[in-house]
């Protein structure tokens, strides 16, 4: 018999389709207790996306919107216990990731708002949030942080693996059977953010179901290769994007020459997350026999599996689910692990990936 | 324009330091002594992939025993691409007579890309059985340059 250890973890991602909040109990490995999806009002989302491009008198908005988060981020835990049999008294603590409004790492800068003394205050329970500005105070990227826990929990000694977190951007963790060889993450680009732009530009939904949209146009293989030349792509890691990078008003400006059928843009879309995910693959993993494992929504998206199959004919390529872990809450898993890590006192870091001087201890604590 | 391939052509030759603080675009894998080549394909023109089969040609005509050569790849997903249809071949007879002798001889590898098939409406039936096809063509050069492959 053992005793609980559980932890929340609070994920609200780049994708803004809504807060992602699992209860996980990390006595025995790792299982997930519960779990609850916390819609997003269509205001503050507008007022989100707002903050993630320069803006006027963009410190009153954020200080607006860093206190509504942070009562959301409190409701979505209250009603994850609410509708499970769990007390408070059995949680150890909340990790919160924040939503992220702008992430600098040229600068040394990235912030995450959704403030955390609201989260104590309103849970009662003790959170650990800002889990980012360590790592980058250490000269770190401050991102990715998810491969430290995917290296805790999913390395396998028998094969090589690809941990592929397809978001709103899309990251890579390789992590090689043999543990002395290093641990390679990075973001790989865009994940979902482009398709759903362009689908609610086109048809006001929030993203393609299982890429179908995508799948009635074809790839215009000239604006595929224009955009494949954007810088980034050819950079070698640690990197990390965001918004910043891919929004919109870049894709618009990347359009402009080319007559395509919206549908021939968004197929173009699915294969520039595809194919800049199995270039990033190709061009930074030294392992021809990895097994590729994806997470996050566009995992769900049949028709960008399909294509990552087809890119990569020679590997396994299979959601999370495989291996136990639901690709839906694997970044709620990971800042719950992370909230676990800082509360014990160890690091959190994975200084190969985020390039930072050393491995420390991430995340600040609100207690309860 | 194919911006892509100029500009890694760009930045691997490119001496100006000023230039963005970029890394090579893909790391080059020193363990073939031997150069392997890449057609840099630019106009998407059949005259221009002539052309470059002609120069393969005679780089072939160098090589002691073409058996131990590494053919060169010639990745195909643009408009020259149609050349080598059934429906074009009449049009593109000289073409197409020297893409399949350089084939069979091991001087040349062509590789159409399916994508540009699948938009383009092209099945496999109407093309030469000699060419290869890959799932995508920007994708396969990457890949290949990461090979070691160079653009010739
Ligand atoms: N069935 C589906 N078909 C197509 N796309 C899907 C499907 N299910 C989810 N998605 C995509 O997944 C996105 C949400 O993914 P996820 O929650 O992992 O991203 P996120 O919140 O941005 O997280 P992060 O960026 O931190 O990884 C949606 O916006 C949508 O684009
Ligand atoms: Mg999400």
């Amino acid at each position: 018999m053992s005793t609980s250890d559980i932890y929340i973890g609070l994920m609200s991602g780049t994708s803004l389709d809504g807060i992602d909040v699992a209860a996980i109990d990390f006595s025995q490995y790792l299982s997930i207790v519960a779990t609850h999806s916390e819609t997003i009002p269509d205001t503050l989302k507008k007022e989100i996306l707002q903050l993630t491009q320069p803006n006027p008198d963009e410190i009153d908005l954020m200080g607006k919107v860093d206190i509504e988060l942070g009562k959301l981020f409190a409701k979505a835990v209250n009603t994850l216990i609410s509708q499970t049999k769990l007390s408070k008294t059995q949680i150890q603590a909340i990790g919160s990731h924040g939503q992220t409004i702008r992430h600098r790492p040229e600068f040394g800068f990235t912030l995450q708002i959704g403030d955390a003394n609201i989260i104590a205050e309103h849970t009662g329970i003790t959170t650990v949030a800002d889990f980012r500005r360590r790592d980058m105070a250490a000269s770190g990227q401050g991102a990715p942080l998810v491969p430290a826990f995917h290296k805790a929990v999913l390395h396998n000694p028998a094969k090589d693996r690809i941990l592929l977190n397809i978001g709103g951007m899309a990251n890579i963790t390789y992590l090689p059977a043999d543990n002395s060889k290093i641990t390679v993450g990075f973001d790989t680009g865009p994940g979902n953010v482009l398709m759903d732009a362009w689908i609610h530009k086109h048809k006001a939904l929030s993203y393609d179901h299982n890429g179908k949209w995508a799948q009635s146009g074809n790839c215009d293989i000239k604006l595929l290769e224009k955009l494949l030349s954007l810088p980034y792509f050819h950079e070698a890691p640690p990197k990390s994007t965001g918004r910043e990078q891919f929004h919109l008003d870049w894709l618009t400006h990347q359009l402009e020459g080319f007559n395509l059928s919206p549908e021939d843009t968004q197929a173009t879309l699915l294969e520039l997350t595809a194919a800049s995910i199995v270039s990033a693959i190709q061009s930074h993993v030294a392992s021809e026999s990895f097994e590729l494992l994806v997470c996050g929504g566009g995992s769900r998206n049949n028709a960008l599996m399909q294509r990552l199959k087809q890119l990569l004919p020679y590997n396994d390529v299979s959601t999370t689910d495989k291996v136990g872990i639901n690709a839906d809450w694997m970044e709620a898993a990971a800042f719950a692990w992370l909230a676990k890590r800082c509360l014990e006192g160890k690091t959190g870091n994975n200084t190969d990936v985020t390039g930072a001087d050393g491995e420390r201890i991430l995340g600040a604590i609100y207690q309860a | 324009m194919r911006t892509f391939l100029i500009s890694l052509v760009f930045f691997l030759f490119s001496s100006v330091a000023s230039a963005a603080p970029l890394q090579s675009p893909v790391p080059l894998s020193p363990e073939h002594e031997e150069p392997r080549y890449l057609a840099l394909i630019k106009n998407n023109s059949p005259s221009e992939v002539e052309m470059l089969f002609h120069r393969a040609s005679m780089l072939a005509e160098r090589v002691d025993n073409l058996n131990a050569y590494e053919p060169i790849v010639f990745v195909l997903h643009g408009e020259e691409a149609h050349a080598f249809r059934h429906r074009n071949m009449e049009q593109h007879k000289a073409l197409l007579d020297l893409a399949e002798r350089l084939e069979k001889n091991n001087v040349i590898d062509v590789r159409i890309c399916e994508t540009w098939m699948r938009a383009n409406d092209v099945d496999r039936s109407e093309l030469p059985e000699f060419v290869d096809t890959v799932p995508l063509g920007p994708l396969e050069e990457v890949r290949l340059r990461k090979d070691g492959y160079i653009y010739f």
